[in-house]
């Protein structure tokens, strides 16, 4: 039994307080709006919750050790241990996979966080626009549906965004990944310098550029410029990258109009049928299992891709038995992820007079040159990917993988080694119908049905990933890096590069034009229910091969404008 | 997890050692070639509490005496602490009792076993009662038994992924560390798992990880012999002169 009283009435109800819950929870409150953000994990108090920050190695009982699911300390967290970003120093913003169980038919690796700001706090912070590359890319290939939306239309969205939240990056003047409203750009080191000269004399057609970082090279809006101290993902207390806590939560909390839970699990949102409106949701209290309804005049879901998805498969009624908003019937369907771990490197010769101080929380990238026209276009396979990576001079890593012991050894680890360069593709997938989630008959802790989700690469992507380390390759044979060696860590129905690992899920209750074959219209407004909006990566529709975040952020913003507008003129 | 799928060793550490950029810190891809790339496999809990402040909880006091030895050898005192100095001796503990999952901890039990093997084939003594030389020379011949040709390693280990077939340590026995009594021992005897990993270097390589790692993530190792990378200014370009410290 949900209890509900008058106290728990809002304007708005918010789901999630990550990258775009915290976006919508500001755009809402500041256009005057009473806002209550739902969290299902912890409180997270920016500064003071950073138990781990500016910690030397040394002071952890591991030393700050990589923990993978073949160790000892991976038992609460068996697919968070999967992730090269588990760590010691972070495990902490992790969902424990013993609080959120699902079921994986095929390998998907559901990577989650379980606190206020939610993964905001523990992302790549790369942020790359999208481009009619992206937008008109379905419609071009004649697969899945059409994006309802062009670069147009999102266009000044990215930059209301990325004034606010801060992006640092070099302007390059390329149609497909356009440019932005940058902060200085970060430097690229010797290694990076050598390998994109080499790289840009050999190809006329591609570019190698510092990432574009959602980290602050110069002070802005009263956040701090960097101080390089490397590791961003054990929390900021200078806010000097964007995360829900330095940034849109302490903007949405100056209004006043602000309210967060906690610990507050949603079970599913509450539909009236004779007015097709979404009226509340049901929440359960992660300590108490307390059951209580809210209610607002709008809804956002913000719960992450698979989040709130799995919340509107629960949402039945008689006129939703397949879920809410789910006439279409592709709700849960078009799963998508970035897949990655493929590619080259190899080791810079020379340079031996160049070094570096600091630690850069970002590394350089090549965007997509595949199939952007006829000249580059591809028989074997559709889409792109872009690179990803940096070179280093080796450490003393290096004294384990080559003979030596003693006084020689510690005298020769004293000074860095030679430079070495990686890269790694992003690639995009297709949405594909097949890759699918659904409600299991299993329930979790709350009674809540745990999600089964049936993923897998498809023939598109796997004739792409030949040519991901192929073209790394070539382009650092053609640099001058030596010893060059590609990779591909894809195991065919195991674990090494599945889906999911990418930590870019999208999909599954996706945009499109036609009610009968979308979730969402151009406004991630549900088609079926006016005052529902879902706004975090399940909207995709096609999952590009760049970075998929600040596109969130962007399309929450603008989606808050138009449901606000809606309000005032009374259609809501 | 309703299917969970074992990922082994070697796929996250080829995780680890291939991902830079995206989701990835920026010390990370800093260091990803190098020693984050290989941080984690060895990794465990030297607490710079130094040498011999508490007992060790898998190694017996003799496995402890040899793996003190062994470490100091890998990265001895100089102008600067050495191995045991910053007790890498008990990282080794806590790894193999806090990390390591009994397979591989099997592994390194019988490697140290192998070390004093080889000693009392050549010397008649058990490792830690030979003179420094002696010590030198086994060790001399390990390293270069482990380090085959370029590239040879990565294929020799995956000849070596299956762990032994039978466990060094009893079943009963726990993280205890007790050796249990040889079952097939030859003349030396050592059991057959103690000759495979004599044969395999493995456990020489692994050591030697365990090793660099416990000591220059350690206080003294990253600010007396290294020097940690000071935060504040990012320098994408800085001039290196020959003999100037490795950021830690």
């Amino acid at each position: 039994m949900f209890i509900h009283t008058k106290a728990d009435d809002y304007d708005a109800i918010v789901v999630g307080s990550g990258i775009s819950g915290g976006w919508a929870a500001k755009e809402l409150t500041e256009k005057g709006l009473r806002v209550l953000v739902i969290e299902r994990g912890r409180n997270v108090v920016h500064g003071k919750d950073y138990i781990t920050e500016h910690k030397p190695n040394w002071e952890f009982p591991l030393h700050d050790r990589r923990i993978n699911p073949e160790v000892q300390g991976s038992e609460d967290y068996p697919v968070q241990a999967r992730t090269g970003q588990f760590r010691e120093s972070n495990k902490h913003f992790f969902m424990k996979d013993t609080k959120n169980p699902y079921v994986e038919d095929k390998p998907f690796t559901w990577i989650q966080g379980d606190q206020v700001g939610g993964k905001s706090l523990i992302w790549g912070r790369q942020v790359y626009r999208w481009s009619d590359l992206d937008f008109e890319a379905n419609l071009r290939d004649g697969i899945a549906v059409d994006w309802p939306i062009r670069y147009a239309d999102i266009a000044p969205w990215y930059s209301y965004v990325e004034k606010h939240i801060g992006v640092s990056g070099e302007k390059l003047g390329l149609p497909h990944l356009p440019d932005g409203e940058f902060l200085p750009p970060m430097e690229m080191n010797a290694g990076e310098k050598f390998v994109k000269r080499g790289i840009e004399r050999s190809f006329k057609d591609r570019h190698f550029t510092i990432g574009r970082v959602a980290i602050l090279t110069q002070n802005h809006n009263g956040r701090a410029a960097c101080h390089y101290c490397g590791p961003c993902e054990r929390g900021c207390s200078t806010g000097s990258y964007f995360s829900s806590q330095s940034s849109t939560l302490p903007a949405a909390q100056k209004t006043g109009r602000l309210t967060i839970i906690p610990d507050s699990v949603v079970h599913s949102l509450v539909y009236d049928d004779a007015k097709n409106r979404v009226t509340g949701v049901r929440v359960i209290d992660a300590k108490t299992k307390e059951q209580r309804e809210y209610r607002a005049r709008i809804v956002f879901l913000n719960a992450s891709t698979l989040g709130s998805t799995r919340i509107l498969l629960n949402s039945k009624s008689a006129r939703f038995p397949n879920g809410l908003a789910n006439s279409s019937g592709v709700l849960g369907q078009n799963l998508m992820d970035h897949h990655f771990m493929a590619g080259a490197r190899g080791e810079i010769p020379g340079l031996r007079e160049h070094y570096y101080q600091g630690n850069r929380p970002n590394g350089i990238y090549v965007p997509r040159f595949r199939n952007l026209d006829e000249k580059t276009k591809r028989s074997d396979y559709i889409r792109g990917f872009g690179y990803q990576g940096g070179a280093s001079r080796s450490g003393w890593g290096r004294g384990g993988s080559a003979p030596g012991f003693g006084v020689q050894l510690k005298r020769r680890l004293r000074e860095p080694g030679d430079w070495s360069m990686g890269m790694t593709a992003f690639a995009e997938c297709l949405p594909r119908a097949e890759n699918a989630v659904t409600l299991s008959e299993e329930t979790d802790e709350y009674g809540i049905p745990k999600l089964r989700i049936n993923c897998a690469w498809g023939p598109n992507e796997l004739a792409m990933r030949k040519d991901m380390a192929a073209s790394a390759a070539e382009m650092l044979e053609a640099a001058g890096v030596k010893n060059v060696s590609t990779y591909d860590l894809l195991k065919p129905d195991g674990l090494g590069a599945e889906p999911g690992l990418g930590i870019h899920e999208m999909g599954t209750a996706r945009m499109g034009r036609d009610p009968k074959t979308s979730v969402l219209n151009a406004h991630n407004q549900a088609h079926d229910v006016p005052n529902l909006f879902v706004t975090d990566g399940s909207a995709m529709t096609s999952a590009s091969c760049v970075n998929p975040s600040i596109t969130y952020m962007a399309l929450t913003a603008r989606a808050c404008d138009y449901a606000v507008k809606q309000m005032k003129a009374g259609a809501l | 997890m309703d299917t969970p799928q074992q990922i082994t060793r070697r796929d996250a550490l080829q995780r680890i050692a291939y991902v830079l950029g995206g989701t990835l810190a920026a010390s990370t891809i800093a260091g990803a070639m190098a020693e984050n790339a290989f941080a984690w496999t060895t990794t465990a809990g030297a607490r710079d509490q130094g040498p011999g402040t508490s007992s060790p909880r898998t190694l017996t006091a003799e496995q402890m005496a040899l793996v003190t030895a062994l470490v100091e050898h890998i990265i001895p005192r100089t102008d600067t602490p050495g191995a045991r100095d910053v007790g890498v001796q008990k990282f080794v503990d806590d790894l193999l009792t806090d990390h390591y999952r009994e397979p591989e901890r099997n592994r390194v039990l019988a490697g140290l076993q192998g070390v004093d093997v080889r000693s009392l084939r050549r010397y008649k003594k058990k490792f830690t009662a030979t003179t420094r030389g002696q010590q030198v020379a086994i060790l001399t011949e390990m390293d270069k038994e482990a380090y085959p040709a370029q590239g040879m390693i990565a294929q020799q280990e995956k000849k070596e992924q299956a762990p032994p077939r039978n466990t060094v340590v009893g079943p009963g026995s726990g993280g205890s560390g007790s050796m249990a009594q040889p079952t097939a021992a030859d003349v030396d005897g050592a059991t057959e798992e103690v000759r495979t990993e004599i044969a395999s270097g493995w456990f020489w390589r692994r050591l030697k990880e365990i090793t660099l790692v416990g000591y220059y993530t350690s206080q003294p190792g990253a600010t007396q012999e290294l020097h940690v990378n000071p935060m504040g200014i990012w320098k994408g370009d800085m001039p290196y002169k020959t003999g100037q410290k490795a950021w830690a």
